[in-house]
């Protein structure tokens, strides 16, 4: 069994990276399940999963010093954007740190995932680069949810989230959301590891193994046609 | 043994915390929603029951047939056409409510509805033919008529209150839906507890599981002795 995190199931990317590898295998069947990355690391560690695709740098560390990893590799990369309702991309510029620190003095809405997610681990980190504490504003709104319903909930109530580039392609079109003009930068990357839980049977290495080794070959074609953007995720290294 | 020891011990420690912070706003939450919404249920649901079982028509089956489907109406079915209703620039966006919890007490009622009307109409129906006939010689409105035959099956009726308030209190698939579970606002037991067990936290999300029974134990209890004091005179 596979476990990865929301966004990837949320972006429709994971469900198409093992319809492809059993297209290629048949007889094998991959089941996928999409929790929170704190959550998929959790079913490793009690065994319940096979292989991980996490995106929570701080957490996979941990894992990994336990030295509960058969092997790990950073194989698939995509950004965080911030997105939100439409015009504040005009009022709105500058880095990531920035664009917070006016969110917070203009008192914005804001929305956070609140789950433990790598998603909701990267946006503490930003909120802590930026200087502020948002927990318990009135603005700042916790869902504990997965990607797919916070971006539905930060459209109708008008608020900014930080989402995963690709969940937030697979609903834009739906939505009247927009993302915001953040610069560019390396601060903004979201790597995904694929890591094989120490025990798991020679299938799920071999999925794993495909995935850290395929993804440059697959991941073009997928970008195209889930997304109809060429380089939303790409392969690591 | 020894994992779901430990769960009930967290579990323990986190009810003895006292009601603080997350737990205080999540049960205050989950109380006025449910009694509102089994509030406006009961409102709608007894009347519409009470003529159903009362009155001779044709279709009166066919009415049966839906309302009695609707008592089985899945939840997340509920939830996903009322977001579409609610959705901005759906036929109700207009009002704003999606995610908030007027859109949680809409769902909940929606749920619970056939219920009071389908447990009413069929405590009325049982009513003995010589009572019907009884009532239907009376020179009464049709308001008092059917006043008079909720308190001959009071008990009956009783129980539809109590069946709508459970469908209320347990129901999760709608409420996270169009609620979507925000801390502090839309947050209630059942959401917090799959939200919990989402995240391995065991011991809380079986901690608000307690109280959560504990509500529905309290108010089934009121009904009962409401029940039986009147069945009683």
């Amino acid at each position: 069994m596979v476990a990865a995190g929301t966004t990837l199931v949320d972006s429709g990317l994971m469900d198409a990276l093992a319809d492809q590898y059993e297209s290629a295998n048949p007889g094998v069947e991959v089941s996928v399940v999409g929790e929170a990355s704190a959550q998929v690391l959790e079913l490793g560690r009690r065994g319940a999963a096979d292989v991980l695709v996490t995106h929570a740098p701080a957490l996979e560390e941990l894992f990994l010093a336990d030295g509960l990893a058969e092997f790990s590799e950073i194989a698939i990369t995509s950004d965080f954007v911030l997105v939100g309702p439409p015009g504040l991309e005009d009022r709105l510029t500058g880095t990531i740190e920035e664009v917070l620190i006016e969110i917070a003095a203009a008192g914005l809405q804001f929305v956070s995932r609140a789950d433990g997610s790598g998603t909701n681990e990267r946006e503490i980190l930003f909120w802590e680069a930026a200087g502020i504490d948002p927990s318990g504003e009135p603005w700042y709104r916790e869902t504990g949810q997965g990607m797919g319903l916070t971006l539905l909930v930060a459209d109708q109530r008008s608020a900014v989230t930080l989402s995963e580039r690709g969940s937030f392609v697979a609903v834009a079109d739906r939505l009247g959301l927009a993302p915001l003009d953040v610069s560019p930068s390396a601060d903004l990357a979201n790597p995904y590891r694929v890591t094989l839980v120490v025990g798991s049977s020679d299938a799920a290495s071999d999925f794993a193994r495909w995935l850290i080794d395929q993804a440059p070959n697959v991941l073009p074609d997928l970008n195209r046609a889930l997304f109809g953007e060429d380089d939303l995720y790409r392969a690591a290294g | 043994m020894g994992f779901l020891l430990e769960v009930f011990r967290d579990a323990l420690s986190a009810l003895s915390g006292g009601l603080g912070g997350d737990l205080g706003s999540v049960v205050w939450l989950t109380s006025w929603i449910a009694f509102v919404a089994t509030g406006i249920s009961v409102l709608i649901g007894v009347p519409l029951g009470t003529t159903l079982g009362l009155s001779e028509f044709r279709g009166k089956r066919a009415t049966t047939v839906l309302v009695n489907t609707g008592m089985g109406l899945p939840p997340v079915l509920a939830g996903l056409v009322l977001l579409l209703l609610l959705w901005r620039g759906g036929p109700f966006g207009a009002w704003g409510i999606l995610f908030t919890p007027a859109a949680m007490v809409l769902a909940q009622a929606m749920l619970a509805i056939p219920i009071a009307v389908g447990l009413t109409a069929s405590a009325i129906s049982g009513l003995p033919l010589a009572a019907k006939e009884q009532l239907a010689a009376f020179q009464l409105s049709p308001w008092n008529r059917g006043a008079v035959a909720v308190r001959e099956v009071w008990p009956a009726v009783g129980g539809a209150v109590a069946a709508a308030f459970g469908r209320v209190i347990s129901e999760v698939g709608a409420v996270l839906i169009v609620g979507g579970n925000i801390r502090g606002e839309t947050r209630v037991l059942t959401t917090a507890i799959v939200q919990e067990t989402r995240q391995a936290q065991f011991g809380q999300a079986l901690a608000f599981g307690f109280v959560l029974l504990g509500m529905a134990l309290v108010v089934n209890a009121g009904i009962t002795w409401l029940q039986f004091k009147d069945a009683a005179r």
